[in-house]
């Protein structure tokens, strides 16, 4: 890039480029593949619940006010505060009115509340319990597989905050490498069209590492950026906030931050008819309403949020504010504080641009590509610091644990959704997901010790994970997932294109490993060029 | 209207894309390709590549500006990852492929107006059955009524009815 640079500052930035990618490469390559999954963590937890049900709004629910007024009455404890109001993913009614405690069991701010599920037809209740949500995994049983990739993307399944700093160091890891990559590669234009020589020599790798690396740089740039920031903001951000500006006082920041503004009034009021709010932020926000909340539910000072898809063409989320107690209308409001503001739009801007999902299937399909692409770079530029270091012994194993760790998580994923399918059908589906997982990762690293040779290592787990994905609509389905057709379906479009995308993963991955078909991953040692 | 606006943005610059990797002189170098490719004008190229962004800035539509940038992100890198020999190899498998179907489809539009002349001439002698049943019924009718003529004796009448029967054995046509 920079053909100013000495040959002794590109060899230190190739020395900081590289050891950076060899310490930390393997836990961002699993902190971005499960990202590239969790992408489409909706779509993943109605296929999931082998979902039939089309409704996700509150919208398309009947009869939501005179459901929520028999769950909240009465009710005691200062669960009215907040009310979360929201659909669950097979279209039956969530209410849960709660309070932020702290937790006892984990010295956290929770929430502790009263969690109700009720039937969309029947209006019965198919949940009514009470707790702290983080003691109750079973509340949030059908999003276990879904909750399971996210925690392990947002924190590496590791406690709060050190799983947050590890992803957010992780982030501020991908912006390094992407920027000395950069500056230690002088014709990234020039070299923008070159493909992966012919030979599979050193410098073939190297133009597979380099063009994967130029082309993503962009995003790879802004993802490493946002997600390190979301790491960062909830682990270090909010807390040194809460600290500096509310005295310690977190729900007093939250509230500042995230509430609508209205003067305090204890009066009891009844509340408004949520049927006409949901029908009017409907018409208003041009979609659904996905979920609303409801602050000081029954007082005067009540306040209602309903939130909304991004309109067509826009990135941001909408949110309305309702008077509570007398229903009128009192404007859109911004994520973060009570009016719009350039940082508070810079804030709302790293949602959408982290997470892809302000255009539906569309940009989430896009973001995937994003994801695959940055799971290319880091696994090329692994292979390629092998490559160069190849008479080492060491470095050898390594590159066996970068072909196990590059297989091997892939097949741990697909090992924690068969665990959540089969302890759906018996029970815990929650513990078990993980459970899935661990043993999946143990399998492929006894896999990997036992091989220890990167060509049939590298075949066996496209194989085993073939089997894996072709399996996994099967045994959805034979746990009681909606059928394609016939009885106990038709599922809905998202459960099927799942199911179409693992049988053709699965059958790829079958084929790609047959006899007379390109041998996946080969990491033989080679002399520098 | 996003959707409509990505996809048509994403492929003009696809397009770009397509042009500047085919006519890249370091690529063409690179795989024994000759070069340089005459008139090439790399500069239009990536003006046709950035367009789409512009108009889709200018529309103030930043949802299929976003995606629009990631996408070509990828579906460039894509492209120039796939070496030109195997784009030929695609290229030549594509033409077989369309050859085949293209003669499958020739032999099949054959066989249909085959079948279809079939039909046609099935039909035409299925119309032409019932005028014969119709000539065969009316033959019948005259046969019974010189029969019964017979029965009862009168030779009048068998005359009558011979010369009935004789009349109406006659072929339709050769009487009109």
């Amino acid at each position: 890039m920079l053909d100013s640079l000495s040959q002794t500052q590109v060899k230190r930035l190739t020395a900081v480029h590289g050891w950076s990618g060899v310490i930390l490469g393997l836990l961002l390559y699993a902190v971005v593949i499960t990202g590239t999954v969790v992408v489409f963590a909706d779509e993943i937890e109605t296929w999931s619940l082998g979902g039939t049900g089309e409704e996700h709004s509150l919208s398309g629910i009947p009869g939501v006010d005179a459901k929520v007024r028999d769950a909240l009455f009465p009710m005691g404890k200062g669960y009215l505060k907040e009310v979360q109001i929201r659909p669950t993913i097979d279209g039956h009614l969530r209410v849960f009115p709660h309070v932020h405690a702290v937790n006892p069991k984990t010295g956290e701010l929770g929430d502790l509340g009263r969690m109700m599920i009720i039937d969309r037809e029947t209006g019965a209740y198919r949940l009514k319990e009470e707790g702290f949500s983080s003691d109750n995994p079973h509340w949030f049983e059908g999003s276990a597989l879904s909750e399971f990739l996210v925690d392990v993307h947002v924190q590496l399944y590791m406690p709060r905050p050190w799983g947050l700093i590890v992803t957010g160091i992780l982030g501020l890891l991908t912006m390094a490498a992407g920027v000395t990559g950069l500056l230690m590669h002088r014709h990234v234009i020039r070299d923008l069209f070159v493909a992966e020589r012919p030979g599979a020599r050193l410098v073939s790798s190297r133009d597979r590492h380099v063009l994967a690396a130029s082309w993503s740089l962009p995003f790879t740039f802004l993802l490493g950026f946002t997600g390190s920031f979301l790491s960062f903001a909830i682990s270090i951000g909010l807390p040194m906030m809460a600290m500096v500006a509310f005295g310690g006082d977190r729900e007093k920041m939250i509230e500042t931050l995230l509430a609508a503004p209205k003067q305090e009034d204890h009066r009891p009021v009844p509340s408004t008819d949520l049927n006409a709010v949901i029908a009017d932020a409907a018409k208003r926000a041009g979609g659904p309403v996905n979920a609303m909340t409801v602050m000081n539910y029954g007082r005067a000072d009540a306040v209602i949020q309903t939130s909304h898809d991004a309109q067509d063409g826009e990135m941001m989320p909408v949110n309305m504010v309702y008077d509570g107690a007398s229903g009128a209308f009192m404007g859109e409001k911004p994520l973060i504080g009570k009016q719009a503001s350039v940082g508070g739009t810079l804030v709302e801007l790293v949602f959408p641009l982290h997470f892809g999902s302000f255009a539906g299937v569309l940009s989430k399909s896009v973001w995937v590509g994003l994801g695959g692409a940055m799971c290319f770079v880091i696994l090329s530029g692994l292979r390629l610091w092998v490559k160069r270091r190849g008479e080492d012994a060491l470095w050898r194993n390594f590159g066996v644990a970068v072909v196990t760790v590059g297989y091997g998580l892939p097949f741990a994923m697909v090992a924690s959704a068969h665990a959540f399918f089969l302890a759906r059908y018996a029970g815990d589906a929650a513990w078990w997901t993980g459970a899935g997982f661990l043993i999946g990762a143990a399998l492929g690293i006894l896999i990997g010790l036992a091989l220890r040779e990167s060509k049939r290592l590298g075949r066996t787990f496209c194989r085993l994970l073939a089997a894996g994905c072709l399996l996994l609509p099967v045994i959805r389905m034979a746990t009681g997932g909606a059928a394609w057709i016939g009885s106990g379906g038709p599922a809905t479009g998202a459960v099927i294109a799942i199911d179409m995308a693992f049988l053709l993963m699965g059958a790829g991955l079958w084929y790609a490993t047959g006899r007379g078909n390109a041998q996946p991953a080969d990491l033989r040692p080679e002399p520098a060029e | 209207m996003t959707l409509g606006l990505t996809l048509t943005a994403v492929l003009v610059s696809a397009g770009a894309v397509a042009y500047l990797m085919a006519t890249d002189p370091k690529r063409r170098r690179a795989f024994d390709r000759p070069e340089p490719v005459r008139g090439r004008s790399p500069w239009a190229a990536s003006l046709i590549l950035f367009l789409p962004g512009i108009v889709l800035g200018y529309l103030g539509n930043w949802s299929a500006f976003t995606i629009w940038f990631a996408a070509i992100t990828v579906i460039g890198w894509g492209m120039v990852a796939v070496s030109p020999r195997q784009w030929t190899r695609a290229g030549n498998m594509l033409l077989r492929v369309n050859r085949a179907a293209a003669e499958r489809v020739s032999m099949s539009w054959a066989r249909l107006r085959a079948y279809t002349r079939a039909v046609s001439a099935l039909s035409k002698r299925f119309e032409a059955a019932e005028d014969r049943v119709a000539e065969l019924e009316r033959r019948v009718a005259g046969l019974e009524q010189a029969l019964a003529a017979a029965t009862s004796g009168d030779s009048g009448a068998i005359n009558q009815g011979t010369e009935h029967t004789e009349a109406a054995l006659v072929p339709r046509e050769a009487a009109e």
